[in-house]
């Protein structure tokens, strides 16, 4: 998993040096590339769909360190030092976001682990409907439902707090 | 809110509606839930969304916590949904140091012209103001580009063309941007300023009855399909970038037009420039692949928004499917279905009166009342007795005020003369009215109109029988009745205009400048107008030398008559008088501010097309599609266009959009031709089979098999098809030069040559000017081959005493080629001189491509050529600039020369198509291509070319110097082998 860790962050940097302006990038692009590298080597990975498992939960792990730390920094006056490369930023509100959304998943997969699964991977992974059915081996209509759930929960969860 | 603020939608997640109040949290169902209750929680909401009336599903529901459970998960999920709650992945951003939101202030002056009024939104990418154009004076909304900002030159001019693109879609259901502007390093564009609400928040508003939501749906589809036939995507369709206009009928107005292309393109190097602005729900499967967006992409974000409008009817299932080859090309057979099918559709009815002693205007009845259903389409139904001038001039006066509509369409004669074809009815006009309702309800026409009074009274009894049976008619009356002949036309812009404001068109729009007085479009002169309208009756029916003269008296008694002149300028060209129509040309498009938008348009298209100025007539002919994306004839000029300038597949969906249209013999020989030129000669054939089959016998069809046929190399059957295009003494000339074609191609150079100087003597004899420059150029070009230089040079210098006009341009430039072969440079050079002449009066892509070309040309192997040459590809790459090119690279680097060789040979449908490419030069082509492959060593695949040179020139009685050092060449590489 490190290994995975370490290339996804390699890639989203490298590709954010090379842009010039305002850049966003959707994380699959991410994803999909560190895949691409790291299934031709000598990794064997069970399947595609194996790593777009991994790769979902080490998408949120990063994304959701960051903003913690972002989150810190802005409250005890920037004396923490951001540990990921400074180029790859998240606007403020996305950070209350993602930090809010992970707490309410932890709720989530206690009541319906699958659509915690689903939301990590098409929120945090940004992948389609499809790869995800495949990876969690349903159909893409359960996790179309799954997701419609999910998202009127987290929405209720975000909107409480 | 107006005019959405960029990407508004991209930014996060803030639960900040005040009109719903949040649930406290001890009104909340625990969290923490048992897990049956939680699965009969989401069963019972799975079972609301699915139901057209959920709050009755869960009042079912006896289990309080079910109930409050499911209900909540309910209501969270519509607000979700409409506030496109997580419908983006996360993405992560390159850190930008925001600018304050407001950039400029109130009152601020910008670019000299717009003052600031407010800030009416902000958002990831840039700001949105309302503000006053002080020179226009009028209110406008301006959009600033945070993010272009940061970017240099090149990308900010990419950006710039990417917005000049999108400003090119005119439509009502369309914002329209109005140009880019820059304050100091600031660019904003200028928009139309649309007061409403985002599409997303009238989603959210109280119920909608469905006719209004379906309304709204098909404008939307309409705006989408007009930009779309422009060839235009809007890579990010959302309820975000709808503004919903609410005063009266709700208009939507689709916004941010091409603007996610404009900065995923300007962004250079991203894996995936696409993912970055669309919303992620909206976002089809393979714009999330990485993909670029196109029709289909747009259509699926289409089917997205349909279903969260129409969530009732199945209507967007095709537009959704995930494969983009599975959804349909076009929005049109949505926009079919929007208007509604045979069973839905709401009649509504009028008749106009032209009875045979004066003039008249009409009666409308009030019920049944009028529902708008998108465009309208109206049929005149023989609303022109033979035997009254007066009722003739009045049709086609109401024709040309009605034509001039956004939203009203004149369906042609020849159309419903089809439509009551296939239905088995008599297709005689004037037709039964009841037989014409019944195929004017399948084709989505609202509006018959009668040519006297007793028969419109008939219509409406009819009408009436349908929707209020046992109600009898009121009595029409006529209203309006013209003084005496000169109040004609006031008369008619009167009646027009209450017949387009009962269509749907709004009082502010028929105020503004787009109505343009009949009498300004066409004249105010009834006798102007007589010979007007007989002249072009008669250019319809390819009369097009009488009616010259009706054209020619039509300016004479109106010399501001600007369509007069224009009709009068295709005539002559129709008739290859380009000495006089040109000043004719120039008169109309120097007149042409005076008409409206619609005829300013077609005049342009119309001269730029004369100048040979082709890429302008184009975007011309492309404007026109937009707005009038009705009319068959507009589309037929897009296909013609294109494929002049050498894009034969683009010509392709505007030609089969012709035919749906009006599939008059015109525009289905014209899709067949634009087939076979784009090489798809089995697809042309079977489409010949198909429209044969169906009963058209036009010999304008043969041309297009022909070419057909050719690019198979069946050049028998060709031949054929030419001969039965001969059969029609109207195209027998032109029929008799093509088949000179399969001649050529099968090496019998002195028999065409003969046939070719035999015809020549007959077009000199009959003064026939129109095929006989191109008759001498392939026969110049023959004589060369055949080894008689002295002939080839006569030819020239007879091509080289046409004056220096455009519409001969491609004549001069044969003749300069082929002096240049002949080893003739004095001649060459006055072509050039010609030429040169032409590109300075009227300069082009075309003019200044083809100048170049020749000036290259007669370098001759030198390196000067080489820049001039490239120049020439630029501008205008058609087969002859393509050959020299690839001549001059011989040699000198065989790679390119083969490659452009290769551009020849897929060229061919081209040069197999026209008259104005001497069918040789495929095989010339052939020849060159082999030598390059035999000097890269590559005999085999040279062996390959050669045989089916061979197959073509060298069989049988071919004989010439050209072919007998062919002949010897061929023996050389068999023999290296």
């Amino acid at each position: 998993m490190p290994r995975v860790y370490r290339e996804l962050r390699k890639i989203a940097i490298g590709h954010l040096r090379k842009e010039r302006a305002n850049h966003t990038l959707q994380a699959t692009a991410l994803v999909h590339e560190a895949y691409v590298r790291l299934a031709g080597n000598e990794i064997n990975w069970k399947s595609r769909t194996h790593f777009f498992a991994i790769a979902a939960q080490v998408m949120r792990r990063i994304l959701v360190d960051y903003a913690r730390q972002r989150n810190a920094a802005k409250r005890g006056g920037g004396a923490v030092v951001l540990q990921l490369d400074e180029k790859l930023t998240l606007a403020d509100d996305q950070c209350d976001l993602i930090t809010g959304i992970d707490a309410a998943l932890e709720r989530l997969a206690r009541l319906s682990p699958r659509q915690a699964k689903v939301v990590e991977m098409r929120f945090f992974s940004g992948l389609s409907e499809e790869e995800i059915a495949d990876v969690l081996g349903v159909s893409s209509r359960t996790i179309k439902r799954d997701w419609t759930i999910a998202r009127a929960w987290l929405y209720g969860e975000l909107a409480a707090r | 809110m107006a005019n959405s603020p960029p990407d508004s939608s991209a930014s996060a997640f803030v639960p900040s509606d005040p009109a719903v109040p949040l649930v406290s949290k001890s009104q909340m169902p625990p969290r923490e839930l048992p897990p049956e209750v939680w699965e009969r929680i989401q069963d019972l909401f799975q079972k609301m969304i699915e139901s057209p009336n959920p709050l009755e599903v869960s009042a079912n529901e006896t289990d309080a916590t079910v109930k409050s459970g499911a209900e909540r998960l309910y209501r969270d999920h519509r607000r979700a949904s409409t506030e496109g709650f997580l419908d983006q992945p996360l993405m992560v951003v390159r850190d930008l140091s925001f600018d304050p939101p407001e950039r400029f202030a109130s009152g601020q002056l910008l670019a000299s012209r717009f003052a600031v009024q407010r800030l009416l939104g902000a958002g990831g990418m840039g700001e949105v103001y309302l503000a006053h154009d002080n020179w226009l004076q009028e209110r406008v909304a301006i959009k600033t580009i945070r993010g272009i900002l940061a970017a240099d030159f090149a990308v900010r001019r990419r950006f710039f063309a990417e917005i000049q693109n999108a400003r090119r879609v005119t439509h009502p259901n369309v914002c329209r941007i109005f140009d880019l502007f820059e304050d100091g390093e600031i660019p904003f564009f200028a928009m139309e300023y649309v007061d409403g609400i985002s599409l997303a928040d009238w989603m959210l508003q109280d119920a909608h009855p469905r006719v209004l939501r379906r309304r709204v749906a098909l404008r939307l589809a309409e705006g989408l399909d007009a930009a779309h036939r422009s060839a235009i995507v809007h890579c990010d369709f959302k309820p975000a970038n709808v503004i919903v206009i609410e005063q009266g009928d709700p208009r939507p107005v689709i916004t941010d037009f091409g603007l996610a292309r404009a900065l995923s393109e300007s962004h250079v190097g991203t894996a995936a420039p696409s993912l970055q602005a669309g919303t992620f729900d909206y976002m089809a499967p393979e714009l999330r692949a990485g993909g670029q967006p196109t029709v289909r992409s747009d259509i699926y974000a289409f089917g997205k928004v349909l279903e969260q409008l129409l969530p009732e009817e199945r209507i967007s299932a095709a537009c959704v499917a995930s494969a983009a080859a599975d959804r349909p090309a076009s929005l049109q057979p949505v926009i079919q279905r929007l208007r509604g099918g045979k069973s839905r559709r709401l009649w509504l009815l009028a008749a106009a009166a032209a009875p045979f002693a004066g003039l008249a205007g009409y009666e409308w009845i009030n019920p049944p009342r009028i529902v708008i259903l998108g465009r309208q389409r109206i049929v005149f139904n023989a609303f022109r007795p033979p035997d009254s001038g007066e009722a003739s001039l009045l049709r086609e006066l109401v024709i040309t005020a009605v034509r001039q509509s956004l939203v009203v369409t004149v369906v042609p004669d020849e159309r419903i003369r089809s439509m009551l074809h296939k239905a088995s009815f008599a297709a005689t006009l004037p037709a039964d009215t009841r037989q014409l309702m019944t195929v004017a309800g399948q084709d989505g026409i609202a509006l018959i109109v009668e040519g006297n009074i007793r028969a419109a009274q008939r219509t409406v009894q009819l009408v009436l029988d349908v929707f209020r049976p046992g109600e009898p008619a009121p009595a029409l009356t006529i209203t309006r009745r013209a003084a005496d002949r000169s109040g004609i036309v006031s008369m008619v812009d009167q009646v027009v205009l209450q017949l387009r404001r009962e269509f749907g068109e709004s009082r502010a729009a028929l105020t503004s400048a787009n109505v343009v007085p009949l009498a300004q479009i066409t004249s105010a002169d009834p006798n102007a107008l007589e010979c007007y309208f007989r002249g072009v009756q008669l250019y319809e029916n390819a009369e097009a030398e009488a009616a010259i003269e009706w054209f020619r008296k039509a300016t004479e008694v109106d010399s501001q008559f600007a369509l007069a002149w224009i009709f009068l300028a295709l005539a002559r060209t129709a008739r290859f008088q380009l000495l006089t129509a040109r000043p004719a040309y120039e008169r109309a498009f120097s007149l042409r501010h005076r008409v409206s938008q619609r005829e300013q348009l077609w005049i342009e298209f119309q001269y730029f097309n004369f100048i040979s100025d082709n890429h302008s007539s184009l975007e011309s002919a492309r404007k026109l599609v937009a707005l009038y994306s009705d009319d068959a004839t507009y589309q037929r000029n897009v296909a013609f266009q294109y494929a002049y300038v050498g894009r034969p597949e683009d010509a392709l969906p505007y030609n089969e959009r012709a035919v749906q249209l009006d599939p008059n013999d015109n525009n289905v020989s014209e899709w067949i031709i634009n087939t076979a030129e784009a090489n798809r000669c089995d697809e042309a054939l079977a489409l010949f089979d198909r429209f044969r089959s169906q009963g058209y016998e036009s010999t304008l069809l043969d041309r297009g098999v022909a070419a057909a046929w050719l690019g198979k190399g069946e050049l028998e059957k060709a031949q054929q098809a030419y001969e039965h295009m001969g059969s029609d003494a109207r195209r027998e000339r032109w029929a008799r030069l093509m088949a000179c074609g399969p001649e050529i191609l099968a090496g019998r150079f002195s028999e065409t040559a003969a046939t070719l100087e035999g015809d020549l003597a007959w077009d000199i004899a009959t003064r026939e000017e129109n095929n006989s420059h191109m008759r001498r150029v392939w026969l110049g070009n023959l004589e060369w081959l055949l080894g008689a230089p002295a002939r080839a040079r006569y030819q020239v210098q007879q091509l080289l005493l046409l004056p220096p006009q455009p519409a001969v341009m491609d004549v001069l430039r044969e003749a300069a080629l082929l002096a240049h072969s002949i080893g003739e440079p004095q001649l060459a050079t006055q072509a050039l001189a010609k030429l040169t002449e032409i590109a300075a009066t009227w300069p082009s892509t075309r003019t200044r491509g083809i100048r170049a070309h020749i000036e290259g040309a007669l370098f001759g192997n030198s390196e000067e050529a080489g820049p001039l040459l490239n120049e020439a590809i630029g501008l205008w790459p058609d087969p002859y600039t393509v050959y020299s090119q690839a001549q001059w690279l011989d040699g000198r680097d065989d790679d390119r020369a083969l490659k452009a060789y290769i551009e020849l040979d897929r060229q061919r449908g081209r040069i197999l198509v026209l008259k104005r490419y001497f069918p040789g030069l495929l095989v010339l082509g052939w020849i060159g291509q082999a030598r390059c492959l035999v000097r890269m060593s590559r005999i085999t695949d040279s062996l390959r070319i050669y045989e089916r040179v061979e197959q073509f020139w060298l069989r049988g009685t071919a004989r010439g110097w050209f072919l007998e050092q062919v002949r010897v060449e061929i023996e050389q590489v068999r023999t290296r082998r």
